[in-house]
């Protein structure tokens, strides 16, 4: 089993959009894979139209309240471990019932199932508890990034966390840095893409998501871009990056 | 030239330095895996070592005549 965090502290770089994405790229191949928002904002949960009222959330499932198969949601290629805002209070009461252990609480949740050939987890934009344990559990990061100046900023405050992170004893690789809302019109999108090529090397995929408007449309219609709109850029894109996750192993 | 106009080399190198470290393929002092206390105490046993030897032979000459010295000149005087 393959897990993968998706992680970027900051907001609208296309985290929720490359798990959820990702996620159905891997499916289409016959994968099984799970979906998991650690994300109080719940913008994976409501991107796949997942009711989450009076069913056990990932909230239920880090405490221990519920198993984590009775929270799971399945869609017609996908599954989903899905969160609600109560996420938020949840973390707060986790880090005072497990002050010296929490990063470990997703890791211990999810301890022992079976039956999926990824597990994705999608994390809230900020480098606080929630996004640690989600990186404590998968020790594997992807990084969406826009090509952006400022992005570059949050790039090595991520980059610092992974090195703390892993000084403290806990294995972490990054699987890949993925440039998102690659737009070919602008001389900034290309320098930094070629830069961080020039600089990261084997660190960046060679896969970019570029701009698409149908990756913004297919949440509103509570659907993933490859059912949304299989023939357009945004699924290309991610088809593409499914096929150097599986190549990578 | 147009290049490397927008975003300055500096933050290049940053990364660049950020990421060896974030993936461990850059030699830092600190021992992977450990605490900051480690770097100190990794460092101590080779000064030590080195501080010993020299402080044994200089020992022998220098407290000797040092030694003598001092308490015969705060005796006397």
């Amino acid at each position: 089993m393959r897990k993968i965090t998706v992680i970027n502290q900051k907001g609208g770089t296309g985290k929720t959009t490359t798990a959820v994405n990702l996620g159905a790229a891997l499916s289409e191949t016959g994968r099984e894979v799970l979906l998991v928002d650690l994300d109080p904002q719940a913008g994976l949960t409501e991107s796949l139209g997942v009711e989450t009222s009076g069913s056990p959330t990932v909230a239920e499932v880090l405490t221990g309240e519920a198993e984590p198969r009775e929270a799971f949601h399945a869609l017609p290629h996908l599954t989903v471990l899905p969160s609600t805002p109560v996420l938020a209070e949840t973390e707060k009461r986790i880090l005072r019932e497990r002050p010296s252990e929490y990063p470990l609480a997703l890791k211990d949740a999810l301890a022992g199932m079976r039956g999926f050939d990824f597990v994705i987890v999608d994390c809230p934009p900020s480098l606080g508890a929630l996004s640690l344990m989600g990186m404590v559990y998968s020790g594997s990061l992807l990084i969406p990034l826009q090509t952006q100046y400022m992005a570059l900023n949050g790039l090595e405050k991520i980059l610092g966390m992974v090195k703390t992170i892993r000084e403290a004893g806990f294995p972490m690789e990054i699987l890949g840095i993925l440039p998102c809302m690659y737009d070919v019109r602008t001389s900034l999108s290309r320098q930094v893409e070629e830069h961080l090529r020039e600089t990261l090397r084997h660190k960046v995929f060679r896969t970019v998501i570029r701009q698409s408007i149908s990756l913004a449309e297919a949440p509103a219609r509570s659907k993933d871009v490859l059912s949304y709109q299989p023939g357009g850029r945004g699924a290309e894109d991610y088809r593409a990056l499914a096929q150097e996750v599986l190549r990578h192993g | 030239m147009g290049k490397k106009t927008l975003i300055p080399e500096e933050k290049w190198e940053g990364l660049r330095h950020a990421m060896e470290e974030a993936a461990g393929t850059r030699k830092t002092s600190k021992t992977p895996g450990l605490p900051a206390p480690a770097e100190g105490e990794a460092a101590r046993p080779e000064r030590g070592k080195k501080d010993k030897k020299k402080d044994k032979k200089g020992k022998k000459k220098k407290k000797g005549k040092k030694g003598k010295g001092k308490k015969k000149k705060k005796g006397k005087g």
